[in-house]
């Protein structure tokens, strides 16, 4: 029976075929995260980090008057925040801890050489507000750094803006004081290992590469949202972020595009040390417009940013934890299409 | 004009035009082919002209004697004939587990019907079908559809390693490979010891219904009609008999089985919840509350994003039910490698 062979024959033929495309599809390596990635060691952090303009040329001292970079290379407990923080407690966190209001504090018995600014977008979230706000002070402390937190908040109307924010945020916290090192973070973002010093990298560093609602895994090599550090002079130079992306997702990928776009190197430090914890969770997809070609984007990396930032404040507080600035944004942004 | 048709087509299965995968020999032993489900009604006809005038028809055969024998797949030499509770797991897990994806009442009432469901059904179904592979297709039903929502489902949200993909992938091959050897030997070899002189009469029972005589430990399964030696008890989930030769790969199989879908599950729930390193080693799921809505996306969410990630929470919710549905598998058949149910076995004289 001839016939039967060949017909069994092609069944073969076609069963084998689709198991060689669904294997591939499934060991595909593109659709995995990494657990691995170019990092800096937890020994070379001190080299790597860039001090503030007057200290440039006594950086790498580490002795007294100036504060000495404390890295715990034995650190295995990941610290977890704290989740019901009482208001009392919080009224009396600035005086417990000496926080001048603006939450800003600097070491008393050392003179610290990093002076950095911790800008965080927020619209109604005050749960996480409290718990950040109580467990990122003793955290910034303790690596004895010179810092501010400022609270950017949107006013009522239009969507939420994070990117925008985070521009405003920058402009103005440059009008109070000349920071020359800048973290944008997320409010429900919380590092949990006391090693990932708040300082910046000579290079953009992308500071949440481990987050645990990610399994503690990179989703892919371009992700750069969370928590990123930059100097002052890289954030002018690649116009800020885009003020176009209301709602949720794509601006990151997008300021991704324009470092690239720019020759901008990013750097991140190891797994072990730039583990974070998620407070709220969300679950998005991951966003589409990664898939964005640096070409159509080019167009607007030097028209949309900085340079055509359009807001107005509304308040700006010295609140005993946080400055607070109210904006109320200014919608002449010619949107993102949807992908 | 049917008749015309079946007259036109041979009967006959011959050499030379032997049936192709879509035909096959229906009750008559006519030559039919699948995709005339519908058509040539004979015995629907007698059925409702018997229904109305109420008188005997000539018909040999009733309406659900057909549907049933209609039942097919496509097969290699002929379609093959499906039992209606061989495709029951196959439409009722999909719709159990959408059900459960709804909310959290319903995923717990989803579950308890499942637990009671295939407990209840086994007494029943050795009463009445005793060859039927429910309890095979539902296991292997399960086990497909968990590795599905993980590949298409979960691996897609790009939290997943490629070496846990691996992993999962080569457990979950491993199990299927044992409980392939295990159903291959199944039944024991057909050299029977009932030349008695091999046997001596105090190490040797007798079976009634084989009217052979076998070595001690031989049990009798009224289901796989066979004396099975060492014969540890009648697996309904895999369908066949534990006996002294498959026993070491049954256990091997139970092994794999339960630790594929411990880590699948394991890998679907730290990755669809918030998860928490237990002594910085072990991931472990933490806090699943927020997979059923999306009340933390309280931001200002554009229409079409909206429906995008509720879309999405639902098929996260799939996937755990998913598990769900696999693990009484696990369970049941931990249960049944303790040997409490020895239903179907007859004991022998000695």
């Amino acid at each position: 029976m001839p016939a039967i062979y060949s017909f069994k024959l092609l069944i073969k033929l076609i069963l084998s075929i689709g198991a060689f495309i669904l294997l591939s599809y499934c060991f595909h390596p593109g659709r995995f995260a990494k657990n691995t990635y170019d990092h800096i060691d937890i020994d070379d952090i001190p080299d790597h980090l860039s001090c503030s303009p007057e200290f440039s040329k006594v950086c790498q001292i580490e002795q007294s008057p100036f504060c000495v970079v404390l890295l715990n290379r034995r650190m295995k407990k990941l610290a977890y925040p704290n989740r019901d923080v009482s208001e009392s407690f919080l009224r009396n966190l600035s005086t417990t801890l000496h926080i001048n209001p603006g939450g800003v504090w600097k070491p008393l018995e050392c003179i610290s050489k990093f002076r950095v600014a911790i800008i965080v977008p927020y619209r109604d979230r005050a749960m996480q507000l409290n718990i950040f706000l109580s467990y990122m002070h003793p955290f910034l402390q303790a690596q004895m750094l010179e810092y501010r937190i400022v609270i950017v908040e949107q006013s009522e109307h239009l969507p939420f803006n994070r990117a925008k924010l985070f521009n405003i945020g920058f402009v103005e916290t440059l009008k109070i004081h000349p920071y020359h090192c800048f973290i944008f973070h997320d409010v429900d973002l919380i590092p949990q290992n006391t090693n990932n010093i708040y300082a910046c990298t000579h290079q953009p560093r992308h500071m949440s590469s481990s987050v645990n609602t990610f399994r503690y895994n990179l989703p892919y090599n371009d992700l750069f949202g969370g928590v990123v550090s930059m100097l002052k002079e890289q954030f002018e130079d690649v116009n800020g972020f885009s003020n176009a992306f209301y709602g949720w997702g794509g601006e990151d990928d997008d300021f991704w595009n324009r470092l690239n776009y720019k020759g901008l190197q990013i750097c991140r430090f190891s797994p072990d040390v730039a583990k974070y914890v998620m407070l709220s969770h969300k679950k998005e997809p991951p966003s589409q417009t990664r898939y964005i070609s640096l070409k159509a984007g080019m167009k607007r990396f030097e028209s949309d940013g900085l340079n055509n930032l359009n807001y107005k404040v509304l308040k700006l507080e010295y609140h005993p934890l946080y400055t607070r600035i109210l904006a109320d944004l200014i919608s002449a942004d010619v949107p993102y299409e949807s992908q | 004009m049917v008749d015309m048709k079946s007259d036109n087509f041979t009967t006959v299965v011959t050499e030379k035009n032997p049936l192709c995968c879509c035909e096959y020999l229906n009750l008559k032993q006519e030559r039919s082919h699948i995709l005339g489900y519908c058509c040539d009604c004979q015995e629907l006809d007698d059925g409702v002209e018997r229904l109305i005038s109420g008188k005997e028809t000539t018909s040999k055969y009733s309406i659900c004697d057909v549907i049933k024998d209609r039942l097919r797949v496509p097969w290699i030499g002929g379609a093959k004939k499906i039992a209606p509770s061989d495709i029951l797991p196959v439409i009722l897990q999909p719709i159990l587990a959408f059900v459960a994806a709804q909310n959290y009442f319903l995923l717990i009432v989803v579950f308890v019907i499942i637990f009671l469901m295939l407990f209840n059904l086994r007494d029943y179904l050795i009463k009445t079908h005793l060859n039927t592979n429910f309890y095979v297709i539902w296991a292997l039903t399960s086990a497909i559809l968990i590795f599905a929502v993980f590949e298409l489902k979960v691996v897609p949200l790009l939290e997943i390693v490629p070496i846990e993909n691996v992993q999962l992938f080569c457990l979950l091959g491993l199990s299927i490979f044992f409980i392939y050897k295990v159903r291959k030997t199944c039944l024991p070899p057909q050299i029977s010891l009932d030349d008695k002189t091999s046997l001596s009469n105090c190490s040797s029972v007798y079976c009634r219904i084989c009217q052979k005589l076998y070595p001690v430990r031989t049990y009798h399964c009224k289901i796989c009609r066979v004396c099975i030696p060492k014969m540890d008890h009648h697996s309904f989930w895999l369908g066949c008999c534990i006996g002294e030769r498959n026993h070491g790969f049954f256990l091997m199989s139970l092994i794999f089985l339960i630790s594929a879908l411990l880590y699948a599950t394991n890998l679907i729930l730290t990755t669809i919840c918030q998860p928490f390193l237990l002594f910085n080693i072990i991931l472990l799921p933490e806090n699943c509350s927020d997979v059923y809505y999306e009340s933390d996306l309280s931001y200002n969410l554009f229409l079409s994003k909206f429906q995008h990630c509720s879309m999405l929470c639902q098929w996260n919710v799939l996937s755990i039910s998913g598990s769900i549905v696999a693990a009484p598998v696990a369970s049941a058949m931990l249960v049944y490698i303790s040997g409490y149910y020895k239903q179907g076995m007859v004991q022998l004289q000695m």
